[in-house]
């Protein structure tokens, strides 16, 4: 018998019917037991009533679809899955490294993007998010997130594949990324953030002079690197264990 | 002895047996007066026993004056209780603050979420049935969410009135209070950002109805919310008719240019209408807006299933919004009054 079903509502209103004559007839009987039989039936009846009127209000507002959602019974349990960079062990946290996955010969770059992994990569599970620098110095300044310096050579237009590529072999966020780039470098910025839309969270652009407008995100004019790392660093998500997740819609 | 508590709900219990052993004892010997006097004390301490038995399992009225102390002591983060007074929108009300282990001691600001609960309800749900301290407490402690303060804040003055976190034409300013007072009086008083990308929403039922349609309406202070078993329309008249187009979820989602946000809908597969509302948003919801699902199987509208949605929603909230920064490579918020905020080299 289910717990929003007509067959359980009518017993309870039959219970409740029969329960109220059984008040009634038994008022005079019952001799020396009288008084606790008036008791019971009365305090049943009243019992019966809130309980009908329970049943009645939870089916047309389906609280508790089922017994199981009454007892508290989800049938669901969240679960948390980590998962590995293919290049995880190869970096030391701090410690720039040249990278060159496949494809990045399309980037045209002058060297290999530089990689650094923060303090707190190696060792946990923590994901991370981005700091790509573009156009700055060789050696990258302090950051909290996974900082991959960009030295664009004359035909370098856009990187595509990077976030892809830099998520396989690391463990990297899919959003909350940041750019920092050097002020000649603004249109590469704006391709990137058009061409991986959610990505970026915040530009600092090296240099004076006013923010360059229509990038669609908050955009700040520093005028040194390593002031401009802390601003966009700042911006990021932060680094997190796997989250616990529940199982999604695979499309409405 | 409290509105919400055991004590008195037994005493309510108790008094109908009473009044039930004074119609068995008396009946006989009373007259047609106190007949009817002792029926309708009968009746009424079973509709009064019934009501607080009601509002313990909505925690709409009562305190948690407990929970402020029993955190204060705890290795966890600690909840505060404020008095936001709202010159904006003339609503004063109570509000609990979490504050996350390492705020006393450090020096960063953090990223905030202000937490709606349903209606009837209150605060004490997220606080009392929901567990949410505990929670919170256990995914920042696992490294799956940042430190954050957590605003529980109450969407009416009126527990008989369903703002629906609206401004009712001649009633509450229950918008404005959330989306002005609350910030500013959080902002004012706590080390948090002020910055959008730091602030975000959850709500369920009710609340979370409140969390999508806020989070549409100022996605210029809000990056993200989440929605638990949360409803596409307001269910009320604001009395302007907005419940029909600018205070409706998917009339925003399909007539306004959507916003870069994100929202997580979570819903038990057997709550009918947040299920199919949540399905309908999700599919609305395209970009730039990113949309996360979160489907529990079963468990209707209830707190268990408001339970198993809350680490997964405030994880994925986390990971949305900005990380606990300094404060000097934060920009200073305008309508910050009090503690120091330098501005990053610009």
């Amino acid at each position: 018998m289910t717990l929003t079903g007509l067959p359980l509502l009518a017993l309870a209103v039959v219970l409740t019917l029969a329960a109220a004559a059984a008040t009634v007839l038994g008022w005079s009987r019952g001799g020396p037991v009288r008084i606790p039989l008036r008791m019971l039936t009365l305090v049943t009846t009243q019992a019966l009533v809130v309980l009908t009127a329970g049943l009645v209000y939870n089916r047309s507002e389906q609280f508790y679809p089922s017994w199981q959602a009454l007892a508290g019974q989800t049938g669901t349990t969240a679960v948390a899955h980590g998962r590995d960079g293919r290049l995880d062990a190869a970096f030391t946290d701090g410690r720039p490294r040249p990278w060159q996955p496949s494809g990045s010969d399309a980037w045209q770059l002058s060297t290999p993007p530089a990689v650094t992994v923060p303090d707190g990569y190696t060792g946990r599970d923590l994901s991370f998010p981005v700091l790509l620098a573009v156009g700055g110095p060789a050696s990258p300044v302090s950051s909290p997130a996974i900082t991959v310096s960009i030295a664009p050579g004359p035909r370098t237009l856009d990187l595509p594949g990077l976030p892809a590529s830099l998520g396989a072999d690391l463990r990297t966020t899919s959003h909350g990324w940041v750019l920092v780039v050097a002020a000649a470098r603004v249109p590469l910025a704006g391709r990137l953030i058009t061409e991986f839309p959610g990505r970026f969270a915040a530009v600092a652009v090296v240099g004076s002079g006013p923010a360059p407008a229509g990038l669609g995100i908050p955009v700040r004019v520093v005028a040194g690197w390593a002031d401009a790392v802390a601003w966009a660093s700042a911006r990021t998500t932060p680094a997190l264990a796997p989250p616990q997740v529940l199982p999604a819609v695979i499309r409405p | 002895m409290r509105i919400d508590g055991l004590p008195l709900l037994l005493t309510g219990l108790a008094l109908v047996f009473a009044a039930g052993l004074a119609i068995a004892v008396l009946w006989d010997r009373a007259g047609p007066v106190l007949r009817s006097a002792l029926v309708v004390a009968s009746v009424l301490g079973v509709a009064a026993t019934a009501a607080l038995q009601l509002n313990r399992m909505t925690a709409t009225v009562g305190s948690a004056p407990d929970l402020v102390t029993a955190t204060a002591a705890g290795p966890g983060g600690r909840l505060v209780e404020i008095t936001i007074a709202g010159p904006a929108s003339g609503m004063t009300m109570p509000a609990w603050v979490y504050l996350p282990p390492g705020y006393a001691t450090g020096h960063e600001r953090y990223p905030v979420v202000e937490a709606f609960h349903g209606f009837p309800g209150s605060p004490k749900g997220w606080l009392r049935k929901l567990n949410a301290v505990g929670y919170l407490n256990q995914e920042i402690a696992a490294g799956r969410m940042a430190p954050t303060v957590v605003a529980f804040v109450y969407q009416t003055p009126d527990p008989l009135v369903d703002t629906e976190c609206t401004n009712l034409v001649g009633g509450p300013q229950a918008e404005t209070y959330l989306t002005v007072d609350v910030p500013a009086a959080i902002e004012t008083r706590f080390r948090v950002r002020a910055d959008r990308a730091a602030w975000g929403l959850i709500g369920y039922s009710a609340g979370g109805f409140c969390a999508a349609d806020l989070l549409l309406r100022h996605a210029d202070r809000y990056a993200a919310a989440a929605s638990l078993s949360g409803y596409a329309t307001a269910g009320i008249r604001v009395g302007d008719g907005s419940e029909r187009t600018t205070n409706d979820v998917a009339w925003r989602l399909r007539h306004l240019s959507r916003p870069a946000a994100s929202l997580y809908l979570g819903y038990a597969a057997d709550d009918g209408h947040p299920r199919r509302d949540s399905l309908l948003m999700a599919r609305l919801a395209t970009a730039p807006m990113s949309v996360t699902t979160g489907v529990v199987a079963h468990g209707g509208h209830s707190d268990a299933v408001w339970r198993t949605m809350e680490p997964p929603a405030f994880d994925w909230l986390s990971s949305r919004l900005a990380r606990p920064a300094p404060s000097s490579r934060l920009d200073c918020p305008a309508r910050s009054s009090g503690p120091a905020c330098p501005i990053s080299g610009s």
